[in-house]
């Protein structure tokens, strides 16, 4: 029996004692009216005994009016079993977004969602259910069960460095609420507010309530949005860097900029920078010749809420540094000439099939145009409208007019591309290939592939963009600079998106070992002739090892935190309720009213019986 | 549904479209219930001669000239001769005149306290005090009697006069309408009586009928009404209703009692002893009563209301003459 109202329970005293104290105080005597007072008047008071305050006499009326009173202090307390057959499931759902880093809730917003979280499991009951989703790049069910269990993976959760999928994660936190019908759901989401907008989700099988850490809207921040390196037009051969910055505040900034040599940590530059509120500006500075690896840090005294955005490093060894030769195998001249001469790094020389083994030694990639050669060369690869019949990749046939099914817009290789004119191209229907992926499919088969073949990256044009007049369209040249640049960068020293899974080819010794900005180290077993780096969730410098005993470098690169979305750390939605749809099979919120029957009407129904019975007594007592 | 038991008596279908309209109201309860077959048997009885007209059934004042032969007296100087019995002067040889009797109506004043405080005890004073009221009003209208009622209060109101057995439906509703309430002086409204006698040649002499609870502090007030009724020749009969709670309260303890006409409150002690007081008060009050009545030879009554009315009628007021 629980009580839902008890600070009423006090009237279920104090009414009784009300009524008492007026027995006590006015009605010690009985009024008793007679037809004449004449006859009583002036008889003495020995005879008829000392007027005097006593307890009330315990009638009938008087206990029924006590009764009374205490039974409506205790319906006004609104008492209330509890149903033990509804136990709750609690699907938890942290924001794991750059922004939760944010500090201006010490220690960090991720930790004040950590401690609501963790107040939200000590209210359950036995028998009820927990479960843990984290938002991070993906959302990810960290654990599923007793709320002991959620408590341990709640203390490892760690914020992440890429986009919170919250979305996905509350449509994954309806999912699993769904999946226990016989309980009843609740869906908490706890974040700071600092997300982008999502599409509307389904129907869900669960109310979400949203539990906002308070992050205040007027915490601002300043961030280095993007870092980039190329050459000087006016001058070949020397480099500069543009730095693109942002005063994420409702008050203007100075922005400090040190620019370090990141291979020495030398400091060759450094810049001041006022912008106004909620401003963006570029700074671009020259870089010295040698420098391989660029820092950018902004060296204030006071850190900003957010540190993650504060620093930024990327490598500057071979972003528009030297020219790309690129060599073009193609029986006549195509459409890829002109889109590859179009590149400007580029030095391109073309070869008929019968010169490309001469011609390769000094190739930085190798593009095959309408033929493929018995073996890949050891060098990045772009195979553009492989021909019928070739050994590489087996052909079942052609295809057009084919919509689209699968096309990741934020995929390197598809950025900038319209693609609508790519759905009446030609297509060839490739054999599944054991080392490619791919990027982009219609309904009848793959058109763009990418993967690792031997250790090299290849990219796949699986279509004649001739008879469609693909290639005369602006797509075309970009879809071709996407591919080198992807090809390029997918080589050793090279620069990640967090979030982005990153291939690499495998090493003879098979695992490699993954440094973590942070420290600490991941075993990655091959796959095929790929290593899959997917948990790429810190911002900072990532190594990748050698699994063997040598532990030789293979590869480093920088995850930097170039999202403006993320940085914006100011709260930005009113985080209402989203309802549930209502199911039969759904225990939903409104039958959680139902866990506890209030027994206030049939206590009502009680007090009007005995109203009744009081009022009886009265009238027959006259 | 009660069947009002006055199936096969006089005014049995005025009480029916009574009970019919008010069947809640206790009066028309009440006065469903009498046995009214039995009262056709009962008469008024008056010490004053009846004035109200020939018609009725009560002895007249006058002698002469009547029908009915009473009895023979001597001659006396300013006789009229016409009456000289001249058969026994002729036997005897004295002239003897002959006495008729003649019956005339009679002026009858039933007067009902409506006082707050008839509106206690249980049962109530006053419903009996009604009942008392509407059974002597049947009799009287049996015996052609001319009938006025009387209620006494703040507001004083009055029916009649009402003659004929046709009439006592309308006594019958004039009752029922009655409520009790309010305070009274009873010796000033029984003083105020006079003014409703009829005015003619000849004085009338009712008979006055007064049924209440008589709670008036000073009995010489009430002698002084008495008096005042007499003086005008008026027969007074009183029905003094008690209750038996009147008689031997309960002991209730520690108690306020309120008068149920002034409001006026003593607070006491309700012991044995504090009862035996009280009614030793209560015997002398209401000896003091009775006697200023014997003093003034007026018929006394005094009944207490768990008493039937039957017998109230048939055994106490034919004991005090007020019918035969």
């Amino acid at each position: 029996m629980v009580v839902l109202a008890p600070l009423a329970l006090t009237l279920a005293i104090a009414l009784p004692a009300s009524v008492f104290l007026l027995h006590l105080l006015r009605g010690s005597q009985w009024q008793a009216r007679v037809p004449a007072i004449f006859l009583w008047q002036g008889i003495a008071p020995s005879v008829a005994g000392h007027v005097r305050q006593r307890l009330p006499r315990l009638t009938v009326l008087f206990l029924l009016q006590l009764a009374v009173a205490a039974s409506s202090g205790i319906v006004l307390a609104r008492p209330a079993t509890q149903l033990p057959g509804v136990p709750q499931h609690l699907v938890l759902v942290l924001d794991a977004s750059p922004s939760m880093h944010a500090t201006d809730l010490p220690p960090s917003r991720f930790d004040a969602a950590r401690a609501r979280a963790e107040s939200a499991l000590s209210e359950l009951r036995p028998g009820d259910k927990a479960s843990l989703v984290r938002a991070g790049r993906s959302a990810t069910v960290l654990a599923s069960g007793s709320p002991e269990e959620v408590r341990e993976a709640l203390k490892h959760a760690r914020p992440g460095a890429a986009t919170g999928a919250l979305r996905d994660a509350i449509a994954l936190a309806s999912q699993l609420t769904a999946s226990t019908p016989g309980m009843r759901g609740r869906i908490l989401v706890l974040t700071d507010g600092a997300f982008p907008p999502f599409e509307p989700l389904g129907a869900l099988a669960t109310p979400v309530e949203f539990v906002a850490v308070n992050a205040s809207s007027s915490t601002g921040n300043q961030a280095i949005l993007s870092v980039q390196v190329r050459s000087q037009p006016t001058a070949r051969g020397r480099r500069v860097a543009s730095i693109e910055l942002a005063n994420l505040a409702a008050d203007p900034a100075t922005l400090p900029v040190q620019l370090l040599d990141a291979a020495t940590g030398r400091e060759f530059a450094r810049r001041s920078l006022d912008l106004p509120p909620d401003s963006f500006a570029n700074l671009v500075v020259e870089l010295p010749p040698g420098l391989s690896r660029l820092s950018v840090v902004l060296d204030r005294p006071q850190p900003d809420a957010l540190s993650l955005d504060d620093r930024a490093e990327i490598d500057a060894s071979f972003t528009g540094l030297r020219s790309l030769q690129v060599l073009l195998v193609a029986p006549t001249p195509t459409p890829l000439r002109e889109a590859l001469e179009a590149i400007p790094a580029v030095q391109l020389t073309v070869v008929t099939p019968e010169a490309y083994p001469e011609a390769i030694s000094g190739a930085d990639l190798v593009v095959f145009d309408s033929l493929l050669p018995g073996e890949l060369p050891p060098k990045p690869v772009l195979i553009a409208n492989p021909p019928t019949g070739n050994g590489l990749l087996p052909i079942l046939g052609t295809f057009t007019a084919a919509s689209l099914t699968l096309a990741d817009n934020s995929h390197p290789l598809l950025r900038g591309i319209d693609l609508a004119p790519l759905t009446g191209v030609t297509g060839k229907r490739l054999a599944r290939l054991p080392w490619a992926h791919p990027v982009l499919a219609t309904s009848e088969g793959p058109l763009i592939l990418e993967g690792f073949h031997r250790g090299s990256p290849v990219v796949v044009f699986a279509f004649d963009a001739t008879p469609s007049g693909f290639d005369k369209t602006l797509a075309f040249p970009l879809l071709v600079g996407n591919a080198v640049e992807r090809l390029i960068a997918q080589q050793p020293d090279m620069a990640v998106a967090a979030g982005q899974p990153l291939a690499l080819p495998a090493p003879s010794s098979g695992r490699v070992i993954l440094v973590y900005p942070d420290g600490h180290q991941q075993t990655i077993e091959p796959k095929g002739d790929q290593i899959w780096i997917r948990d790429i969730d810190q911002v900072g410098r990532y190594v990748v090892l050698d699994g063997s005993d040598t532990q030789a470098i293979l590869a480093e690169f920088s995850v930097n935190l170039f999202d403006p979305g993320e940085s914006d750390i100011r709260p930005r939605h009113d985080l209402a309720p989203l309802p549930a749809a209502r199911t039969a099979s759904t225990v939903t919120s409104t039958e959680a009213e139902v866990a506890v029957r209030e027994w206030w009407r049939v206590l009502a129904v009680g007090l009007l019986v005995l109203l009744g019975i009081e009022w009886l007594v009265f009238t027959r007592r006259g | 549904m009660r069947v009002p038991r006055l199936a096969f008596t006089r005014g049995k279908a005025a009480l029916a479209r009574l009970w019919t309209r008010t069947p809640a109201n206790p009066l028309v309860v009440g006065l469903s219930e009498l046995p009214w077959h039995q009262f056709d048997r009962l008469h008024l009885v008056s010490h004053r001669p009846a004035s109200a007209g020939p018609g009725g059934e009560h002895l007249s004042r006058l002698r002469a000239p009547a029908i009915d032969f009473f009895d023979h007296r001597a001659y006396q100087v300013g006789d009229d001769p016409r009456w000289i019995d001249w058969n026994v002067y002729g036997r005897l040889g004295s002239l003897q005149v002959k006495v008729t009797q003649a019956e005339e109506r009679l002026h009858l004043f039933l007067v009902l306290d409506c006082s707050a405080s008839m509106d206690w005890g249980e049962p109530s004073k006053f419903r009996r005090a009604v009942e008392a009221i509407a059974a002597l009003a049947y009799i009287g209208l049996r015996q052609a009697a001319v009938v006025r009622i009387v209620c006494l209060a703040e507001q004083r109101r009055t029916l009649g006069p009402v003659t004929g057995r046709n009439r006592f439906p309308d006594v019958l509703r004039f009752l029922t309408a009655t409520a009790p309430g309010g305070s009274l002086t009873l010796a000033e409204a029984l003083e105020r009586i006079p003014t409703l006698l009829p005015l003619g040649t000849q004085p009338v002499q009712p008979l006055i009928v007064l049924v209440s609870d008589l709670l008036v502090e000073e009995p010489s007030d009430l002698a002084r009404a008495f008096d005042v009724l007499l003086g005008q020749g008026a027969d007074v009969a009183l029905l003094h209703l008690l209750s038996p709670q009147e008689e031997s309260p309960e002991p209730l303890g520690e108690v306020e009692l309120v008068d149920a006409e002034t409001g006026q409150r003593v607070s006491l002690g309700l012991t044995m002893e504090a009862i035996s007081a009280y009614r030793q008060r209560l015997s002398a009050w209401l000896a003091s009563i009775e006697r200023l009545c014997t003093e003034r030879g007026l018929r006394y009554t005094r009944a207490c209301t768990d008493r039937p009315l039957e017998w109230l009628l048939i055994e106490d007021l034919r004991r005090a003459q007020l019918v035969r």
